[in-house]
């Protein structure tokens, strides 16, 4: 084999392997493939730092992904309807975000498995609102919500300005700009979650500027949007 | 760790089992969304293509051939599904996910959506939002839900170099962010 021969034999392969690179930090690779790739970077620089790109892009798209959503109860009940009056032409039948009203959601019917699928479907929109917000001041509520002289919690007591971590689980139809608002409004972010069981973890913002947490953990409480909200224990 | 694999699940929602589907639709909702949110960047289209697709995967269960993993099937039912509800909001672009022009009333509520400001916040954000559609769902079946190209080429019904063509487009524009990313250069 020529001088120049082994040239293109090398560039060839260094072109397929780099475009495998992907697929290397996945690994999903076929073996055969994956020791290909394995015996060319012990011998290509720059093969092995675009393999140090492509990790720190993968990384970067996993941290930047949002926390997945369990599915909504209701849209599964409205989905099996579906099925079982036979349609057979698809049609827009979950609830949309947009335009979503609060309304009462009738107990936790099938338990655990309805505590699952809890919505957190608009939690994403909360997780990049916060924490692109966390200076925004409280704006006012506008509508649907109860202010907590409407519904006031016992837990809305005395003050108490050390940061508060709250276990929170949402209703299933707060709309994105509901749920906006009202973490606006307390100034809570997301710090954990879901579990489980469909939970997240708020923190609230520490003092001085913030809502005594007792005062936070009433508006969360008597909020619509708001299913359940207690503190964790041991967190304060 | 399953109870039951996703080629039973499968089976049996083609027998018509109730209760496998409701499980299948339980396993895949989180995933399905996340990608058909990610791909399409529209909040309000998601849970009206996670439906159809579901339901899809309800009627056509038995068309399931076992040549691929289930996953592989049901992205491909999700992507299609995903692609036509971008054709039908935005029959004047392409599915190729050309930016909306200017002056254009298609996504209302996009450019106020949180979702899509959540995207926009981060700096992968925006170079995922300069990829067209087709690079994106490369890029995110790749690194997200961790597919291999021949598997990827399945659910977009595409051929495999076709897959890592975009794939290496897609790298070339996100490269350009990377020291913002914190990640050195290569080459």
């Amino acid at each position: 084999m020529s001088r120049h021969s082994i040239r293109d034999a090398h560039a060839r392969r260094h072109e397929r392997v780099e475009a495998l690179l992907p697929w290397f930090v996945n690994r999903t690779l076929e073996a055969a493939e994956r020791r290909e790739v394995e015996e060319h970077l012990t011998d290509c620089d720059v093969c092995r730092r675009e393999l140090e790109v492509e990790r720190g892009v993968a990384e970067a798209l996993r941290d930047g992904g949002e926390p997945a959503p369990a599915p909504h109860p209701r849209q599964l009940a409205r989905l099996l309807e579906r099925i079982d009056a036979g349609e057979a032409t698809p049609a827009p039948a979950a609830p949309r975000w947009r335009g979503v009203a609060w309304k009462p959601w009738g107990g936790w019917g099938g338990g655990w498995r309805s505590v699952a699928a809890l919505q957190a479907a608009a939690i994403l929109a909360l997780v990049g609102v916060l924490l692109a917000r966390l200076d925004s001041a409280a704006p006012a509520p506008t509508t649907g919500y109860r202010t907590l002289a409407d519904a006031p919690s016992p837990a809305a007591a005395a003050g108490d300005a050390r940061p508060l971590r709250v276990q929170v689980i949402f209703s299933p139809s707060t709309t994105e700009g509901e749920m906006r608002e009202l973490l606006d409004l307390v100034g809570a972010h997301i710090v954990g979650g879901p579990s489980p069981l469909g939970a997240y973890t708020l923190e609230l913002r520490p003092a001085p500027d913030a809502d005594p947490p007792q005062l936070v953990l009433g508006v969360l409480r008597a909020s619509p949007a708001v299913r359940f909200a207690e503190p964790i224990v041991g967190a304060r | 760790m399953e109870a039951r694999s996703d080629y039973e699940l499968l089976a049996r929602v083609a027998a018509k089992d109730r209760a496998a589907f409701e499980e299948l639709y339980r396993r895949y909702y989180p995933r399905l969304f996340a990608y058909v949110f990610r791909l399409t960047r529209r909040a309000d289209v998601v849970e009206e293509v996670l439906n159809d697709a579901m339901l899809a995967i309800w009627t056509h269960a038995d068309r399931f051939a076992g040549r691929s993993r289930p996953s592989t099937w049901i992205f491909g039912i999700a992507h299609h599904k995903a692609l036509k509800a971008l054709g039908r909001l935005r029959p004047h672009q392409q599915a190729s996910g050309e930016e909306p022009r200017e002056g254009d009333a298609v996504e209302p509520q996009s450019p106020d959506s949180l979702l899509e400001r959540r995207e926009l916040r981060g700096v992968l954000g925006q170079g995922l939002r300069q990829l067209s559609t087709e690079q994106r769902a490369v890029v995110e079946l790749t690194y997200f839900h961790e597919f291999s190209y021949a598997e990827i080429a399945q659910i977009l019904d595409c051929p495999v170099n076709t897959v890592k063509t975009r794939m290496f487009h897609a790298r070339r524009r996100l490269r350009a962010l990377l020291p913002q990313l914190g990640v050195s250069h290569a080459g």
